[in-house]
């Protein structure tokens, strides 16, 4: 070994771009990455960002830099989208398309695991952070720095996917990797180590926010509030982190396993040497399985928060609605074959696996109800959020059932593989989860920020995404029972599959319109915040406890913590005469700390260094990330007092 | 607020969460161990578990885990009774059994790689260095944790966080002691069979 | 902070309710069961002590390794359905449930996957000999 391959292992000049389209997306990335760190300078926002955003470890500002990350990715996996839907539109016959197969391949794995693990993850965890310890009444969570921390390694993930557009290529293995395509001997680049490492740091920083939140949520709860008096979204967020505790770990070890077959040349899913990459399918999508009910399960309560506050009615059936996600999160561990049916094991399990498939559809079909039930007779209002949720409720249903049908291992092998699959997921993923959050940012964004956002513009933003999706997977459907398989870079004219395509090329614009009027929104909300300010608090007339601090809540979200009586504590107190706080106390609060960053920094530098081979480098960072761990952990001051005078002087400043 | 009560639900917040984060741990060894146990006879003509485990020397390793296990325990009564360095030499013990621990540990992969059979040679071997490999770098982790622990304590003695940093070092390291019964067991027993 | 009742009031050790609560006979106990289970263990596979047929065997030795976990839960975690143990006791019986479906649905899987799609080469011939037609 020599010192060149020491230190730059087997990074050379030859690994930048190599086609237009690869130089323009690198293009983009470093030139955005530079008009952000201009504007910054140029503002005179550095000391600000650092002090109260980069270190801080209060959930609503890492809230804020989660979504912000995620809404950078959705523009990302946006594009490949995209160029996705360009590619399958024109490339039949003799047309080639605009993309070659292998970039074709990189987009398309860059598109599913970006969005699954860089949008909807951050998205969920944004959200959590934003409101969970307001609903339960607490000042923060469990462990605040882990928050940080966990925080940053999900970031270090997103930015180690973004430099692969610049240095070397991206996996073109499918956003799970099944190997033996994704073993050295078929994947040699550094493309698949850039997936899995990745992959691995932002899960293993998803792993610890599942502990922490789970924490949070048993041992935080203001006082009176029991289980069964917690708010819908609690309880499915309760459900998630469990989910997150017991399943994350899988995908931990099959990464590593696969990273071990990779860099260490071990043999467990290689195609000879006594591997078995049955055993990868099985474990990623014993993982894989409960990853999507993690992301929908927040969905659900967020639309259980969403939906009786604009019907002005208490929620119909509460305990049936927490039975219900306690047998989702229970069942969501015993239908993980049905991603392999074709794969080959006996009828005896497919049937097994089959059969409890199918009986999800029960608990998530008694939410779908109990939605219904909650609107009727009530006075609903049909704002941003409760369209998402008509959209949803719609979609979703249908999407369902389209899942209920590939839970039929014979249908299933007409069915697996093809877009019909592909409709299937999106149907969940985008109109399930996606219109859940983009529900939850526009309920809870004035509790953040102090303001609403622009009805007007997200009106016309949601009638974008809805008729866009239809269009742009209504097709894929079809294509799917035609018999167009996923992931096909061309095809021939006579399967008279281009029309189809060309529609849902159409849609995927009409969603690219849908996101641009989503940030005009933004934009314009923030330009004339004056007008939409939220001084009372509770703009929507809510029912939780978040409604009952002012907006934007305060860093230490409550001057007094709650005492809850009942569900809906806050709706049930507004007929009564509030008294108002006249006395306050000293609060504990965590103080800000830069080693979250530090640790997922090195972290970085780490899995950069093993994704090229720079053992120096792995080494250092190693180091590094292990004496700031235990620099944090036997740091003895992390915490300071707000005076009772200062919550006073806040509160006051407040209600004037 | 009541600065102490306040504290002492911090800790015992602290002990649950460390609880759940030792879960996660136990799924992934779960996780490793159903990879063991579908590779555990793929050993591509090369040496399988009955050729190359040597049982007593599994049992003393065995043995010497445990006894750090109780030695741990005992350090946490010694710290419960105050006494800072009675808690400081049984520490000391359970780093040695635990470094003790390691190093046949070590010895017995470097014979195995001495000998040919490294983990690039089949999906059994494979499977077992990472599984038992696994388990070793988490002693090696509480090893290091314990020399952290050590002169934590004797620069501040017994307060209240390194009480708490004790009393997770114990769970720890009780937890690696119940994987290792599944390792001797499922592994090393089982391979001798 | 009492470091005579540190470990009781964070709810790691079951808090003295009455009489006091003796830790160190349930560390010694703990060790002596272990150390005794092990060299039960160890006998049965080294010096066969069980004249029994494999299957057997295994079952023993899994007895064996979960009596040995129970006893470290007990004796050496402390857990007990105390109140302050509850809910560290149930998020244990639902990790344990996860990796009981995790462990034994993969080797189902895998048991009937490697049966139907890992012939070996004699399996093989015999296929090509009696179904296809070769």
């Amino acid at each position: 070994m020599n010192w060149y391959s020491l230190i730059f292992g087997t990074l050379s000049w030859s690994q930048l771009p190599q086609n237009p389209i690869a130089w323009f997306g690198a293009c983009c990335v470093l030139l955005g990455g530079l008009v952000v760190l201009g504007i910054i300078t140029y503002n005179k926002f550095w000391t600000r960002l650092w002090k109260e955003w980069l270190t801080s470890v209060d959930p609503k500002r890492i809230g804020v830099m989660y979504l912000v990350v995620a809404a950078i990715m959705l523009a990302r996996g946006g594009v490949d989208a995209l160029l996705m839907r360009a590619q399958q539109a024109t490339s039949v016959g003799d047309s080639q398309g605009i993309l070659t197969a292998q970039h074709f391949q990189e987009i398309f794995s860059a598109h599913g695991s970006i969005m699954i693990f860089f949008v909807a993850m951050g998205f969920m965890f944004g959200l959590i952070n934003l409101i969970l310890p307001l609903q339960i009444g607490a000042r923060d969570v469990a462990f605040p720095f882990l928050n940080s921390l966990s925080f940053w390694l999900f970031a270090a993930g997103a930015v180690l996917v973004n430099v692969s557009l610049v240095l070397g290529d991206f996996s073109a293995a499918g956003w799970l990797a099944y190997p033996p395509l994704s073993e050295l001997a078929y994947s040699p680049t550094v493309g698949v180590d850039y997936w899995l490492w990745s992959l691995q740091i932002s899960g293993i920083g998803s792993l610890l926010s599942g502990v922490n939140f789970l924490v949070t949520i048993v041992r935080m709860r203001c006082k009176g509030m029991t289980y069964m008096k917690m708010p819908m979204f609690v309880w499915s967020v309760f459900g998630a982190m469990w989910l997150v505790v017991v399943s994350f770990p899988i995908l931990t070890v099959t990464l590593a396993l696969l990273a071990l077959d990779r860099t260490a040349g071990m043999h467990f899913f290689t195609a000879g040497f006594g591997g078995n990459m049955m055993m990868y399918v099985n474990l990623i999508w014993a993982w894989g399985h409960p990853e999507v009910y993690i992301l929908i399960l927040p969905a659900f309560g967020i639309f259980s928060e969403v939906v009786p506050v604009f019907s002005g009615k208490k929620l119909a059936g509460y305990t049936s609605m927490v039975l219900s996600i306690m047998a989702i999160v229970a069942l969501s561990f015993l239908v993980w074959l049905h991603h392999f049916f074709t794969m080959g094991a006996g009828a005896d399990v497919n049937a097994f696996f089959g059969i409890m498939t199918a009986v999800i559809a029960i608990p998530t079909g008694v939410k779908i109800f109990n939605w219904i039930f909650t609107m009727y007779k009530g006075r609903i209002r049909f704002t941003t959020p409760m369209l998402w949720f008509m959209g949803f409720v719609v979609l979703f249903t249908l999407g369902g059932i389209a899942g209920v049908v590939m839970a039929e291992p014979p249908a299933d092998y007409q069915l697996h593989n093809s877009l019909f699959l592909v409709a299937h997921f999106h149907t969940m993923i985008v109109s399930g989860v996606l219109f859940g959050y983009f529900a939850g940012l526009t309920y809870w964004f004035p509790k953040i920020f102090g303001f609403r956002l622009d009805e007007r513009l997200g009106r016309r933003a949601f009638w974008f995404w809805l008729f866009g999706f239809i269009l742009a997977f209504g097709p894929l459907y079809v294509l799917g029972l035609m018999g167009a398989t996923r992931r096909i870079d061309h095809y021939a004219a006579a399967t008279g599959w281009q029309g189809w395509f060309i529609i849902a090329a159409i849609g995927a614009v009409l969603i690219a319109c849908g996101f641009i009027t989503q940030i005009m929104q933004l934009v314009h909300s923030i330009k004339c915040r004056n007008d939409r300010r939220d001084t009372t608090g509770d703009p929507w007339n809510g029912r939780t406890l978040e409604w009952s601090v002012v907006s934007p809540a305060p860093f230490y979200n409550f001057a007094t913590l709650p005492v809850v009586e009942q569900r809906d504590p806050f709706w049930y107190s507004k007929g009564s005469q509030l008294l108002k706080q006249e006395t306050y106390e000293d609060i504990v609060m965590p103080k800000n700390t830069s080693a979250g960053l530090i640790i997922a920094g090195f972290v970085f530098l780490c899995a950069f260094g093993i994704v090229w081979h720079m053992w120096l480098l792995v080494g250092i960072a190693l180091l590094g990330a292990i004496i700031t761990v235990l620099v944090r952990v036997f740091s003895e001051e992390t915490e300071y007092v707000v005076t009772a005078s200062e919550v006073e002087r806040i509160e006051r400043m407040h209600t004037i | 607020m009541n600065g102490i009560m306040n504290d002492m639900k911090k800790d015992s917040t602290t002990v649950f969460g460390f609880w759940v984060y030792l879960m996660t741990d136990f799924v992934l060894f779960a996780s490793l161990f159903a990879v063991y146990a579908v590779l555990h006879a793929n050993t591509f003509g090369g040496v399988g578990g009955k050729d190359i485990f040597n049982a007593p020397f599994v049992l003393i390793e065995t043995i010497i885990l445990l006894t750090s296990s109780f030695t741990t325990g005992l350090a946490l009564l010694a710290a419960k009774a105050g006494k800072k360095w009675w808690v400081l030499i049984l520490l000391l013990a359970t780093a040695a059994l635990g470094a003790a621990f390691v190093s046949l540990e070590f010895s017995e992969f470097s014979t195995l790689v001495l000998e040919g059979h490294r983990w690039t040679q089949s999906g059994f071997l494979s499977a077992y260095f990472t599984l038992v490999g696994t388990h070793g770098l988490h002693v090696l982790i509480g090893l290091l944790w314990m020399v952290a622990l050590m002169i934590a304590i004797i620069r501040h003695g017994l307060t209240q966080p390194n009480m708490r940093k004790l009393l997770l070092f114990s769970l720890f390291w009780h937890f690696l002691d119940i994987i290792w019964i599944f390792i001797f067991t499922l592994v090393y027993l089982f391979g001798l069979l | 902070m009492n470091t005579r009742t540190y470990f009781e009031d964070v709810g790691a050790w079951p808090a003295a309710e009455g009489k006091p609560h003796l830790v160190w006979p349930a560390y010694v106990l703990g060790f002596i069961l272990s150390l005794l289970l092990t060299f039960a263990a160890y006998g049965v596979v080294v010096y066969h002590v069980l004249p029994v047929s494999l299957t057997y065997v295994i079952a023993v030795l899994i007895g064996l390794a979960g009596i040995q976990f129970l006893v470290q839960l007990v004796f050496f975690f402390h857990l007990s359905a105390q109140h302050a143990a509850r809910e560290r006791l149930i998020i244990l019986g639902g990790t344990i449930i996860i990796v009981g479906i995790l462990l034994s649905g993969s080797i189902w899987i895998m048991f009937t996957l490697d049966q139907r799609m890992m012939p070996s080469a004699t399996q093989m011939t015999h296929y090509m000999d009696t179904q296809a037609g070769i």
